[in-house]
């Protein structure tokens, strides 16, 4: 017997009492098909309230008006080449730094994947704005910088804004990708190694196909993400009449006077299902033959590190450090920066006079209190379920039936392409339908309902990409001796899945901590979160006070990380002391 | 003498049975509010001074009517966005997200349509409300009087240079000190609105010669944007003289020029949807906002205040400048025949070109 087919056997032995066989059998597609019926609803309610007419204007079907708007044509095409550029950007620079990460002995990795994560957290309107103060032709420092040279950088260009969102979203490229790398099995690197392959070869010839599914999952997931993106697209695209698909919605929703054209931007979703049903079908054919790519197994399964070498190191170190100071140092220095000054001034000697704390001092006021607290509620609560509803669904696209697997599949992905606004428009309309008998309406268990939609897909993507290449021997052999669904799935898939899961919840509690769009939209006194109320500040034309609330919540978050890892440490080392 | 004296006696017995009335009224409110234990205002991020000055407006407000309510501000809504929510809200029998709604007058003839508004006799209920005051009668009370201009950074662009009038934007040897630098608000909406100034053909014209010069668009109150020199002169502000005193606070020099005689501008109304948890509350919150000291709090902190009541910034910015305001009521009257949808359309049109 192999050592999991012993370790089933174990578990058998001690198998659990007839009833929690049951639950355990049907407790993981009991989650998923509640996560389904989730997605469902949501699109549901979207899908019917874009049938809805106009009852101002024009008094056609919404769905009429939406196509027979010129400009929605003009601005899906540009979203589609700023949808593209974005993707070929963020894997340009994400995989490869996944890859050093989880592959190479390259130094600092713990550091890197901790930076990647901490990138996130700035949210796009300040890289925005620090792009626009870097690169803007009139006022960026660069074009000042250049201008005996008579070169100027626009970044106020659909390739501009599509390399600032690609370099954002390498992040999430990072994340999808990361797990199956660190998951290959090193003995195949080995191999290829002994045969005399190249460090290049090795992973041209053996690492890049083993990763394909999760290289093309990425890809794909980057692609849906982009198209639906708003605040990268509203800072620099809005302000050089350039509209996107996120901000066309956008202004829909956000009239200056009339009133929301809610049944548009509903019906604007649309064109949008039906290239999700697309790309999902694309993705299913792409990972029909998932067998190919399974690098865990039962059997002798190890994970190795691929030496750099001296060259390689520093290859690698500028490399990553060249991205990290473009989407992580810098817009944090300009953050930094601003939240010392009444408005922005480019940095200088000169403009040292006007520092000072006062924006950090206006605040510190109540609502930002009770803003943080629930982001922290939000943070932790959505990602969670989230994760557990993305592991399940997983769990039924890999291990079931075709016919389910496929449907189930095609669901799940569906969200992905639909900006969330549009997903809170749906939010609104179930939960005043149901308001007198479930009192969800204005909660902050919306707007964490709403999270859990929005993300299952991205979520599913993480962990499917990563049960992929668990081999199915494993679940075979637990069934063998008798272990039922719950079990198996419980005692021998997630803890397999452990590492995946934990950048899974990662990515996942920073997308809600900085996710703006259904929060403002479904804002009230009890589910005030940070980033509606960093975007209010924005609102009001206090970039100072918002850089502030920036500065004061990631210095919480990296005290709070520190402490953790200090504490756990201090555990580590109780624990060891106690053994001996 | 006799005559005045009998004059005033006469006066006195007939005002006194009114000026009675009105506080039994307003006591009776003061009573019913005191049931009320917190007033829940949300509205976007600015409104009267936003979270700066909502502690102050909490303790005048109680220490006016002598209460002990809490009141509870949550920023993020647009206008539109809010009056189109609460109406829903008041349609599927749930509570408002805001029990007082601060809205411009396309929100609240909209929420008026749609029956959304309380009913209240606000003259009758507060002495220190005028008839005038009532944008929408029995509806609805100007707080907030946006003198809508247009608005330069005066440190890029020299005064001389600056435009004194709507139609220097389209001349083509005055744009130049500002070509590439200029931005408009998102929305067309005060083109539309200027065709109760303009003859539309005129207004027309003016989109068509503008759109082509206009760099880019931007929100409202982006005093940043033009502080940095990003823009120089933005087309429409929805309340320049505002902007101004924010961008002063901050050490920047923006100007605001009224860009037609009269100015155009944005009458926001307070006003009490019907669904509100704490009506009682929320109409005196109402009362105390255009009260003295209600304005003089929004006027010092948010620079927000109505220009019927005296000594507010934008009632002296009318004075010092002779400039007079659009008439309320053709706003009102425009929005109420349900605005002029071909114009907005064509308008909408020619500055997506």
């Amino acid at each position: 017997m192999t050592q999991p087919e012993i370790a089933a056997a174990d578990l058998a032995i001690a198998s659990p009492p007839a009833w929690r066989a049951v639950a355990g059998r049907s407790l993981v597609p009991a989650i998923a098909s509640l996560g389904l019926v989730m997605i469902v609803s949501l699109l549901a309610s979207v899908l019917l309230r874009s049938f809805g007419s106009l009852e101002s204007a024009t008094g056609r079907a919404a769905i009429i008006a939406l196509f027979s708007d010129a400009e929605y044509y003009r601005t899906l095409l540009d979203t589609f080449y700023f949808a593209l550029l974005t993707t070929v950007v963020a894997m340009l620079f994400g995989v490869p730094i996944a890859w050093f990460v989880e592959r190479t002995d390259l130094p600092g990795r713990e550091a890197i994947r901790v930076m990647m994560g901490a990138g996130i957290l700035i949210p796009g309107f300040f890289t925005a704005m620090g792009w626009v103060y870097l690169a803007h032709p009139r006022i960026g420092m660069l074009n000042i910088w250049l201008k005996d040279a008579g070169i100027v950088i626009n970044i106020q260009t659909l390739t501009g804004m599509g390399f600032v969102q690609g370099l954002a979203l390498a992040a999430l490229a990072f994340v999808v990708a990361a797990p199956s790398l660190s998951a290959i099995d090193s003995t195949l690197e080995e191999s290829a190694e002994i045969h005399g392959l190249s460090l290049v070869n090795r992973f041209r010839y053996v690492t890049l196909p083993l990763v394909t599914p999760a290289l093309m999952a990425s890809a794909l997931v980057t692609f849906m993400v982009a198209l639906a993106v708003f605040d990268i697209p509203a800072v620099l695209g809005l302000s050089a009449k350039i509209l996107l698909y996120s901000t066309y919605v956008y202004n829909l929703v956000n009239p200056a006077s009339a009133e929301p054209l809610y049944e548009i931007a509903a019906a604007s979703s649309a064109p949008m299902l039906l290239l999700a049903v697309g790309l999902s079908v694309l993705y299913y054919r792409i990972i029909r033959q998932s067998s190919r790519y399974q690098v865990v197994s039962g059997k002798g399964y190890r994970s190795k590190l691929t030496p750099l070498g001296a060259r390689g190191r520093v290859g690698g170190l500028t490399f990553v450090g060249l991205y990290l100071f473009l989407v992580l140092l810098l817009p944090l220095l300009l953050v930094a920066w601003g939240s010392f000054l009444p408005f922005f001034r480019p940095i200088s000697v000169d403009a040292l006079r006007f520092l000072s704390f006062n924006n950090y001092v206006g605040v510190l006021t109540p609502s930002l209190w009770t803003a943080v607290g629930h982001t922290l509620i939000f943070s932790v609560v959505a990602p969670t379920f989230t994760t557990i509803i993305s592991v399940a669904l997983s769990w039924v696209i890999l291990r079931q039936s075709r016919a389910i697997s496929r449907a189930v599949e095609l669901i799940a992905f569906l969200p992905l392409s639909i900006p969330s606004v549009i997903f809170g428009v749906g939010a609104i309309t179930i939960a005043l339908a149901i308001g007198s008998f479930v009192p969800i309406y204005g909660s902050l268990a919306l707007i964490i309902l709403v999270e859990i939609v929005v993300r299952t897909s991205v979520a599913t993507r993480i962990t499917g990409s990563a049960m992929v290449q668990i081999h199915r021997e494993l679940d075979e052999a637990g069934a063998v001796f008798g272990l039922s669904t719950g079990v198996r799935f419980t005692r021998i898939l997630l803890p397999l899945l452990g590492p995946a899961l934990a950048y899974c919840w990662l990515f996942l509690a920073v997308l809600a901590f900085r996710e703006l769009t259904v929060p403002a939209l479904l804002v009230s006194r009890d589910n005030l979160t940070v980033s509606v109320y960093t975007w209010g500040l924005l609102s009001l034309g206090s970039l100072g006070r918002a850089s502030a609330v920036t500065i004061l919540v990631l210095l919480s978050v990296a005290l709070l990380g520190a402490a953790t890892l200090v504490v756990g440490r201090l555990a580590v080392r109780v624990r060891a002391e106690g053994r001996s | 003498m006799r005559n005045f004296c009998r004059f005033l006696w006469m006066a006195a017995v007939l005002l006194t049975p009114s000026v009675a009335v009105a506080q039994t009224a307003l006591d009776k409110l003061v009573a019913a509010a005191k049931s009320e234990n917190e007033l829940n205002f949300t509205s976007f991020a600015a409104a009267f001074g936003g979270v700066d000055a909502m502690p102050k407006l909490e303790d005048a407000f109680n220490k006016k009517f002598g209460l002990k309510a809490k009141l509870t501000f949550t920023p993020g809504a647009s206008m539109p966005a809010l009056a189109a929510r609460i109406t829903q809200e008041y349609k599927s029998g749930v509570h408002a997200a805001s029990d007082v709604f601060l809205g411009n007058q396309s929100s609240m003839t909209q929420m008026k349509k749609d029956d959304a508004l309380a009913e209240v006799d606000w003259s009758g209920v507060f002495p220190w409300i005028t008839p005038e005051m009532e944008i929408l009668k029995g509806r609805t009370v100007l707080v907030w009087t946006g003198l809508a201009t247009m608005t330069y950074n005066s440190d890029l662009l020299k005064p001389a240079d600056a435009p004194t009038k709507y139609e220097d934007l389209i001349d083509p040897v005055k744009a130049k000190a500002w070509a590439g630098k200029l931005a408009a608000p998102m929305f067309p909406d005060w083109m539309i609105e200027l065709s109760l100034i303009w003859p539309k053909e005129m207004v027309l014209d003016f989109a068509t010669k503008l759109s082509p010069s206009i760099t880019g668009l931007i929100r409202y109150a982006e005093v940043d944007r033009l502080l940095t020199g990003e823009f120089v002169l933005m087309t429409n502000e929805s309340d320049g003289p505002a902007v101004a005193s924010v961008a002063a606070d901050k050490g920047g020099h923006i100007t605001a020029v009224p860009g037609s005689t009269p100015s155009q501008a944005y009458y926001n109304q307070l006003a009490v949807p019907k669904n509100s948890a704490s009506p009682n509350l929320a109409k005196l919150f109402v009362g105390f906002m255009i009260s003295p000291e209600g304005q003089a709090i929004a006027d010092s902190i948010g620079h927000e205040a109505s220009h019927l009541v005296a000594g507010t910034r934008v009632n002296k910015f009318l004075a010092e400048k002779k400039v007079t305001a659009i008439d309320p009521r053709l706003i009102a009257d425009f929005y109420e025949k349900g605005g002029d949808p071909a114009l907005s359309e064509q308008i909408r049109q020619i500055m997506k070109r």
